[in-house]
């Protein structure tokens, strides 16, 4: 549709934006209309623009803060649920190991009390049979006495009629009477010890008296036979160490005891022959650390010193540190300056700080008896072990004073290590407690008592080098 | 707009009331006047006025300076809040043929003069709503007929027809009137 009326447009447009005040009030809103749109846009103007985008932001952040909350709770659910899961799975399989245990229980009791029930009737058709012997018995002795009733009747009335005083035939008749209740008596004796065996006492022995049928073997033992466990064993004993120079006349006490305490750690392996007696072995190792500090006094020897134009006076002290076990020869030299000359027999104060360590393994093959019912038992224990030490580390420090002056030590160094007893024998007995943790596991303690048989051909070394405890904690798994 | 207007406005975004209400005297009459042409009257003109003004204010920091000018942008707003009010109100009336038959005429300049502008806007106020809006649309806002179908949804040649009709209208009023 064409518009041809444009000039109308034209002088609307043109007539309002020639803008007159011709209206007067009519062309502005009323005081409670502008008052009122001034109002809102103080209230919800432009003031506040933003106030939208801090409000979408807190919802935003807000959003995202619970998101993360349970994403982080459903992180905690699912730990949850895998410990759940994991402790569900080993109570179930606990579970189904007992199950699996009880029915190997019901299974031998079920074949147990089967057994004992066939040899009671095995007892009830022989008791029966007894009885029936019994009664022939009592029959044929029963014919017996009045058969010999009969005789004796017959024999007294002969006796009667017979010539012989009356002391006589009473004499006679005695005897006769004796004669015959002891073959009576022998009878008997002879044939009821077979038939009086008390068919409810059941000892091992029975089951071949009562004849079983071949089908019916006795049940095989379901006791554990083997054992291996992981053992702990605190090792107490006394090591001596005797230290000296070799190229120094000593002025003071040289010997030391130290009482060693080691743990040791092993494993065994044991066998049951018999109820209660077991054969045990094993493997322990453990490794022996001797750190000491001693003080020797020497009386200074010339012999070995060395002189050098211009140089300090030089003298090589040889120690030999030995244990009952070890030996070992270390060297170090002194430094003497000049015009500061040691005289013969001048007092040395040597301070050695060492530290020795060994390895000890020890193989023990010993016996075993266990005493008592239920779940705790006591332990003797006893046998012989094979030792075998070895070296692990040497080292030494050392300061050496003389006339109050210290002096210069250098040049440390060992010479040799030997062995004077690298392996050896000993013997050991003991006792202890066992506790039946649960099926199978078994938790042990016991004290021991160590006797070395080793060489002490100088008897360099106190008799207590000898001697050792042991505190020995196990956990033993039979099968 | 002049600089007034964009200071003003900056002023306003970061919170100075006083700063509004300075805006909003300056652009009071041109806003009225152009709800009295959208509204049935003087009374719906006042609604028409108090919504759109508000919204102009909400959406303030919407108005982009490289756009155009804030009288062009804040019409708008107040005409989209204008049509907004009169679907609500009246938009059942809104865009039937009417059958009127006034004559076309030219309009001398001699009219002009003896015409005010209040009587303008109260003829534009007497015609039935969609010849008034599309009318005002047009002829005074500048929208296209493309704009104005999109804009109240109806056909490009609904809002001629309208158009045309309106002015029909007017002359015939204005005939009566002078």
């Amino acid at each position: 549709m064409e518009d041809k009326n444009n000039n109308l447009g034209d002088f609307f447009r043109k007539k309002f934006d020639d803008f007159d005040e011709s209206g007067g009030d009519w062309m502005r809103p009323d005081r409670a209309v502008r008052d009122e749109v001034l109002q809102q846009i103080d209230v919800s103007g432009a003031a506040k623009p933003n106030y939208a985008k801090f409000i979408l932001i807190a919802i935003i952040g807000l959003f995202l803060l619970a998101t993360f909350g349970y994403i982080f709770y459903l992180q905690q659910q699912v730990v949850d649920l895998k410990t759940a899961l994991q402790i569900q799975n080993e109570q179930s399989e606990a579970s189904n190991m007992a199950v699996a245990s009880l029915e190997k229980k019901y299974l031998n009791e079920k074949t147990r009390l089967l057994l004992k029930s066939e040899q009671l009737q095995c007892s009830n058709d022989e008791l029966v049979q007894r009885e029936k012997d019994l009664d022939g018995l009592m029959q044929s002795q029963q014919s017996a006495v009045l058969q010999l009733q009969e005789e004796n009747r017959i024999l007294q009335k002969k006796i009667n009629d017979s010539v012989l005083t009356p002391i006589a035939k009473n004499n006679v008749l005695d005897e006769v009477a004796d004669a015959k209740e002891n073959k009576l008596k022998m009878n008997l004796v002879q044939k009821l010890p077979a038939l009086l065996i008390n068919p409810f006492t059941f000892n091992e022995n029975y089951p071949l008296k009562l004849s079983l049928p071949t089908q019916i073997r006795p049940l095989k033992s379901n006791r554990k036979r083997f054992e291996i466990g992981y053992e702990y064993a605190l090792l107490g004993f006394d090591m001596a160490i005797n230290r000296t120079f070799e190229n120094q006349r000593l002025a003071s006490e040289s010997a030391q005891t130290n009482k060693i305490s080691t743990p040791s750690h092993g494993f065994y392996f044991a066998w049951s022959p018999k109820k209660n007696w077991w054969i045990r072995t094993g493997l322990r190792n453990t490794s022996i650390q001797l750190q000491r500090r001693f003080v020797l006094g020497l009386a200074y020897n010339r012999t070995n010193e060395t002189t050098r134009p211009g140089e300090p006076i030089r003298n090589e002290l040889l120690l030999k540190t030995s244990t009952a076990f070890t030996e070992i020869k270390s060297a170090f030299d002194i430094s003497i300056e000049r015009g500061q000359e040691l005289q013969e027999g001048d007092l040395l104060e040597v301070r050695i700080q060492d530290h020795l360590s060994l390895k000890y393994m020890q193989i023990p093959l010993g016996i075993e008896y266990f005493y008592g019912s239920g779940k705790l038992t006591w332990l003797f224990q006893g046998g012989f072990q094979y030792n075998r030490i070895s070296f692990g580390d040497y080292r030494f420090i050392t300061t050496v004073e003389a006339r109050g002056r210290i002096l210069p030590v250098d040049r440390r160094r060992i010479l040799s290590q030997a062995f004077s007893n690298k392996q050896f024998l000993s013997t050991y007995a003991g006792l202890g407690l066992d506790y039946q943790i649960f099926n199978g596991w078994h938790a042990r303690g016991s004290f021991n008592y160590h006797y070395n048989i080793i060489k002490n051909s100088t008897n360099e070394f106190p008799g207590s080098s000898k001697r050792g405890t042991a505190l020995k904690l196990s956990l033993n798994y039979r099968f | 707009m002049n600089q007034d207007d964009h200071l003003l406005i900056k002023k306003i975004l970061a919170g100075d009331k006083s700063a509004s209400k300075i805006l909003y005297e300056q652009n009071e009459p041109y806003w009225f006047r152009l709800c009295l042409r959208y509204g049935r009257n003087r009374s719906e003109a006042q609604d028409i006025f108090q919504e759109g003004v508000v919204k102009v204010f909400q959406v303030l920091d919407k108005f982009d300076i490289k756009r155009g000018t804030f009288g062009g942008w804040s019409n708008r707003v107040i005409v989209n809040e204008a049509l907004k009010y009169l679907k609500r109100h009246q938009w059942q009336e809104s865009f039937e043929d009417l059958s009127l038959t006034a004559a076309t005429m030219p309009w001398p300049e001699s009219i002009i003069e003896k015409i005010t502008a209040r009587e303008l806007i109260e003829l534009v106020q007497k015609l039935p709503l969609g010849y008034r809006v599309v009318f005002n649309m047009y002829e005074i806002e500048g929208y296209s007929h493309r704009e104005i179908a999109e804009t109240l949804g109806i056909s490009v040649g609904t809002s001629k027809s309208q158009l045309y009709k309106a002015k029909r209208t007017l002359q015939a009023q204005l005939k009566l009137l002078l």
